[in-house]
This record gives structure tokens, C-alpha cells and sequence, in this order.
């Protein structure tokens, strides 16, 4: 391990000459940003392995069996397990996904589960990311770049191999392709996650396109190729938003997205990765229903912890959260990536007071958790060790079986004081070992 | 040919014109600086073959903003941020490893601060540019995605041959380059262009404009 952590600065230094950049805006322009890289691996047991891998294929395959079921028959809602209201007036329910099933039944086919470990040994799931969950590509070069610049680490430790993604994804787009060649959308060059969307077209196999180089005709999607001949489409792996991928009928004024792709996908002729609505299902007011759906989908117990999660909605939580607003953490659900995440020690008395008043009137909006005490990982800084903030991506593959990636992107804070570790906001990533044995 | 669309094959070519006219404007630009050595305001003239805006006030400020301003269109840095744009949308038809040279050639213009012995470091990005052909002939393994950037490649060294009134002997070989590399791929081309082009070299006395004018028409 000394040996790798020795050679930070050269890995880096490839990951740079490799493109390993992901784009952010500032000020209306945008900057492509290098990804920092910290060597020390986040290490995970085979024994929390075997217990995470349980857990978490029992939660994506609870959360599939919740949206085949919402845009079906809805029988949750009606044996009254889930509050209507947390279905019809979450941001990622789409009435235009009523009434169709995607190939396999399979909804989510790349889960992005957040996952921290607490001091106590335990570890909680944070968030269920159900849409275009990103990350996946970095450790996946990272690992591949360590190893080379660190052999003797690789051969002396007995960790999983992490670089057959690309093989689990293909997997996973081969099994619910309608008939066609497999495609991965990108809404294009400025798109903040650009460089995995080409570098995992690259590992697949797959053909990276934006909407100029596709069309919808006769009820089937199709590659343009430059001499006028057309490819058809059978799985379409897109990393672009829902209200941005169709504008017929989603956003009209989307110019990045397909025109008449729902058309042909509700008539089964595409498979669409992950499909579209899924956000019905990652809201963060729903992820407190997760463990009950396990329970009324699969009969069977939770395996994996949620963190301890009030919403205000209901009477008694909302007593608590009142009572205890200091020692917990508000998050609101209409955000994501860090933001509208706040801890409630850290507010005045008047803007604690505006927030109860906006909280109180928007109950649906917010959930509140109990700050969970993770686990600190070590960083290389300056030369020297010290403990940051960090939590862990794992990615859940599902196609004609659920599968866990044996990795995963693990996030740190690069800010002592933070606890937030999103790229965006300037965390950086190690690589994530599962052990053999 | 593999499927490509209609605005790959055109970043293609691009990337292979680009890319070609930094690795060409940063050999010429070595012989323009030895020359300056002796003669300072021989940029002006450089400036007037490639038909750039002579925009520079001296020796110095030619040198430093030419090789580095990314605010000057015609500037290197300008042009291999152009090959750069081109390039990265490639990942799927030219590969990881291949576009790597690209971005250690831009790194390593970008880090030129220092002007005292830049040139050694210039002649980094050309050894970066030669690796770049180097891995797209040996491991970009679709002969029509190579054909056509070569294709882009050739074009450019034709354009910027007559610009710089190259000898009669280079621009002739220029020429057949581009065309047996045209007749390579499947892309059209306008051969009526490529006729008059080739009377065009061959002439006692060579019209340039004319002929470039035909090099930026062919495809």
C-alpha cells in the first residue's frame, strides 16, 4: 500500500493525460474539472461484503417491484402502505409512464445506492439514485491506472476485480434489447458526466449518440449513419434527464432530447436505461417507505439500514423534528447533489424560525434524519494522512438478475469541516477494494 | 465502414486538419524564431505567409501570445484547442488511449510559462502529436475512421504547403498524398476541384490562391 500511495502525484497525473475530468458550470461558463484522486482505498470485507451485497440486491429489487407496481396497479397505495400523496405530488412521478412495463420489468437497471458507514461499525443507505446515477467510470479507470503504477500492491492484496463494469453493463443493455444495436445518449460535450458517457460507450461496445444522430421512424429508433443508411436502436442507455428526453412529451422546448421516443417505448420497440419516472422512487420522501416496501413486496425483513428518518408529514414525526431540530439534518426533497442539505445547529434563530413556518407549510417537502456519525476515511494532503468525510456509491445491475458491482465510488470531502462530499462541491474519489478472502 | 454520423465524420476530419496545422505552424514557428534570432521582425513575414492579422507588437509579444493566447484565433494554443474540441467527442471511433496524446499535448502548452527555453518544451507537443498518428495507425483498428482523419490531415498539409509556397517538389508530393488518401475513403469529394488542383501544382508558375481556393472546396 506505501508503495501506491507514493506514486498519488503519477496517477493523477494519468488521470489527467486520460481526460478523467467532469464538467461543472461557474459564472454561466463552463470549466472541465479534474477529478481528484486520493490512493489510500476505501476497503471493504469480504464478510461486509457478502452482508451489503444481500441487502442491497433485496432493496433495488424491492424498488423495481415499487415502480412496475405505481405505473401498474398501484396496490401499495391502495393496501395503504404509502400515502397517496407521496406518489401524485413527487417530482419524478410521470403520469406519461402510466400503464407501461419495460422490457423484463425492469425499471431501474443501474441503481446508485449511497451508502455510509457509521463509527458503530454499521452501515446506513443515505440515498437511492434510480435515475442516470453517475460515477461508475472513475474507479473503474482509477483501478486500472493503480494498477500500473503500483503492481506490487495488487499482488500482495486479494481484491475483487472492479474493471468488469463495462461487461455488467453490456450484460444488462444486451438483456432487454428489443432488437438493434445498443446506444448510449448523451445530451453532449458540456454535460458535467461527458466523459463517462464516452468512456462507457467505449468499454461496451456501445454507439455514443445526441439526438442529431437519431431518429424515430416507423415506430423504431434508429442510428443515422453519415451515408444515409439507418442502424436500428434496441437499448438505449440515455444520460440525459426525464423532462429532457422526449420533447413531444415531456419539456417541448428540449432541444437535446428524441422527438417520439415514448411513442415506440410504450409500444415496447426500445428498452430505455433506466426507464423513465424512476424518480417516483429516489425522492427522499419516499426513501423512507423503502424499507416497507421490502417488507410488502418480497416478505422478507430489511436487510440494510436506512438512516433514521422523521418527515414531517406525519403528526408524531413532525412533533419530534420540532423537538430535536438541532441535533438533526434537513434535507429538502426537491434537491439533489448536496444542495438544500442543511444541519439544523447551524442556522440563527430567525432563519430557524422561517424554515419551521416553511416547513410546516410544505410538510411534503422535507425529510429530517438523525446525523449519522461515519466513519472518516484517511487522505493523502500535502504529504501527509489526515481524516476527511466520505461516503460510498454502489452500483446495482439489473437485467435478467441483480447484480452488485464488486467497487464502487467512494467520495470524500476535501474540506475538513464538510460533510458534504459531492464532486460538484469539490470532493475528490478513491478507489473502493472488496476483499477476496 | 462501422456506423458513424454525418457530425463524427465531420469532427474527423477536423480533428485531423487541426491537428495538423499545430503540429506544421509549431515546425515553421522553430524556423521563424531561428531566424528572429538574427533578424527580429521576421514575424512580420511569417505572419504574412500564413496569412495571419500581423496583430503583434513586437518580437517578444509575437512570441509569447502567438504560441499561447487562447484569445487569438490563429494563436497554436487556439488551434490545438480546436483539435482538442474535435477530439473529444471521438472517445468511441479513435479510442481512449489514442486521445490521450491530444491531451498530454495541451497540457503540456498550456503549462509554457516561462519563455527563456519554451522551445524545448514546444517541441513536447510535437513529440505528443507524432504519438498521436503513431497510436491512431496502430490501434485504431477501423480503417475508414482512420482514412478519413488522414484524409484531414492530408488536406490541411496541402492548404498550408501552398500557403507557405513550399517547393514545387513538397506541394507535389503534398498533392499525391491527398489524393491517394481520397481515393481511400468512401467520402465525396468534389472532383472537379481535385482536377483543377492537380493542373494547378503542376503549372510552371503556380496560381496559390487559385489552388488553395480548390483545397478548401473539395469536400
Amino acid at each position: 500500500m506505501k508503495n501506491l500511495i507514493e506514486q498519488q502525484s503519477k496517477i493523477n497525473h494519468l488521470l489527467k493525460r486520460y481526460g478523467v475530468k467532469f464538467g461543472i458550470y461557474k459564472n454561466n461558463t463552463f470549466h472541465e474539472q479534474l477529478f481528484p484522486f486520493d490512493c489510500i482505498p476505501r476497503i471493504i470485507t469480504k464478510e461486509d461484503f457478502d452482508y451489503l451485497n444481500k441487502g442491497l440486491i433485496q432493496r433495488v429489487d424491492a424498488l423495481n417491484a415499487f415502480l412496475d407496481d405505481i405505473y401498474g396497479e398501484k396496490r401499495i397505495v391502495k393496501d395503504g402502505i404509502i400515502p397517496t400523496e407521496f406518489i401524485y405530488s413527487s417530482s419524478g412521478y410521470l403520469v406519461e409512464c402510466e400503464g407501461i412495463t419495460p422490457p423484463q420489468h425492469v425499471h431501474s437497471h443501474i441503481s446508485g445506492i449511497d451508502l455510509v458507514e457509521g463509527k458503530d461499525g454499521k452501515w446506513y443507505v443515505l440515498e437511492d439514485n434510480l435515475r442516470v446515477p453517475s460515477g461508475a467510470s472513475y474507479p473503474m479507470i482509477a483501478r486500472d491506472l493503480c494498477r500500473r503504477a503500483s503492481p506490487k500492491t495488487f499482488r500482495t492484496n486479494d481484491v475483487e476485480e472492479n474493471r468488469d463494469y463495462a461487461k455488467l453493463l453490456k450484460e444488462v443493455m444486451d438483456s432487454v434489447n428489443t432488437g438493434g444495436i445498443n446506444a448510449i445518449f448523451t445530451p453532449g460535450r458540456m454535460n458535467a458526466a461527458y466523459f463517462e458517457h464516452s468512456y462507457l460507450a467505449e468499454q461496451t461496445g456501445s454507439k455514443l449518440v445526441s439526438s442529431n444522430d437519431v431518429v424515430v421512424k416507423e415506430d423504431y429508433l434508429y442510428f443515422k449513419n453519415y451515408d444515409g443508411s439507418l442502424e436500428k436502436i434496441g437499448a438505449l442507455y440515455r444520460r440525459i434527464s426525464d423532462e429532457y428526453l422526449d420533447p413531444m412529451t415531456f419539456l417541448e422546448e428540449s432541444l437535446i432530447g428524441i422527438p417520439h421516443l415514448m411513442e415506440i417505448y410504450k409500444k415496447g420497440n426500445i428498452a430505455i436505461i433506466n426507464a423513465p419516472g424512476n424518480g417516483v422512487a429516489d425522492d427522499k420522501g419516499i426513501y423512507y417507505f423503502v424499507p416497507k416496501m421490502v417488507e410488502y413486496y418480497l416478505h422478507e425483513e430489511p436487510i440494510l439500514n436506512n438512516a433514521p428518518t422523521y418527515l414531517p408529514y406525519y403528526e408524531k414525526d413532525k412533533e419530534y423534528v420540532l423537538e430535536h431540530f438541532d441535533d438533526l439534518v434537513i434535507k429538502d426533497v426537491a434537491e439533489a447533489g448536496g444542495y438544500g442539505v442543511f444541519f439544523g445547529n447551524t442556522l440563527s434563530p430567525e432563519q430557524k424560525e422561517a424554515f419551521i413556518e416553511k416547513m410546516l407549510r410544505e410538510p411534503r417537502r422535507f425529510i429530517a434524519q438523525e446525523v449519522i456519525d461515519f466513519k472518516d476515511l484517511p487522505i493523502v494532503e500535502n504529504g501527509e494522512t489526515v481524516e476527511r468525510k466520505a461516503d460510498l456509491r454502489v452500483f446495482v445491475l439489473s437485467g435478467k438478475e441483480t447484480k452488485v458491482w464488486k467497487s464502487g465510488l467512494t467520495r470524500f470531502s476535501r474540506n475538513p469541516d464538510s460533510f458534504i462530499v459531492n464532486s460538484s462541491q469539490g470532493g475528490g474519489f478513491k478507489d473502493t477494494w472488496v476483499l477476496s478472502r | 465502414m462501422g456506423i458513424i454520423s454525418l457530425e463524427r465524420v465531420d469532427n474527423l476530419i477536423w480533428l485531423g486538419r487541426y491537428s495538423e496545422r499545430v503540429y506544421l505552424t509549431i515546425k515553421e514557428f522553430f524556423r521563424c524564431y531561428d531566424e528572429m534570432l538574427d533578424h527580429p521582425t521576421m514575424y512580420q513575414e511569417y505572419c504574412q505567409n500564413l496569412q495571419i492579422p500581423m496583430i503583434y507588437e513586437s518580437p517578444t509579444d509575437f512570441v509569447q501570445r502567438y504560441v499561447r493566447d487562447e484569445d487569438i484565433t490563429d494563436s497554436i494554443i487556439a488551434n490545438l484547442y480546436r483539435a482538442y474540441d474535435n477530439c473529444i467527442v471521438l472517445r468511441n471511433e479513435i479510442g481512449t488511449e489514442t486521445m490521450t496524446y491530444l491531451e498530454l499535448a495541451l497540457d503540456d502548452l498550456k503549462s509554457i510559462h516561462e519563455f527563456d527555453s519554451f522551445l524545448l518544451d514546444l517541441q513536447l507537443v510535437v513529440d505528443h502529436i507524432l504519438a498521436f498518428w503513431a497510436s491512431l495507425s496502430e490501434n485504431v483498428l477501423d480503417y475508414d475512421v482512420r482514412d478519413i482523419i488522414k484524409l484531414g490531415q492530408r488536406q490541411e498539409r496541402m492548404d498550408m504547403y501552398l500557403r507557405l509556397r513550399k517547393e514545387k517538389k513538397d506541394i507535389k508530393k503534398a498533392y499525391d498524398s491527398l489524393h491517394h488518401r481520397l481515393n481511400k475513403t468512401i467520402l465525396p469529394y468534389d472532383l472537379l476541384k481535385m482536377e483543377q488542383l492537380k493542373t494547378g501544382v503542376e503549372e510552371t508558375i503556380i496560381d496559390y490562391p487559385a489552388c488553395i481556393e480548390c483545397v478548401e472546396g473539395l469536400l
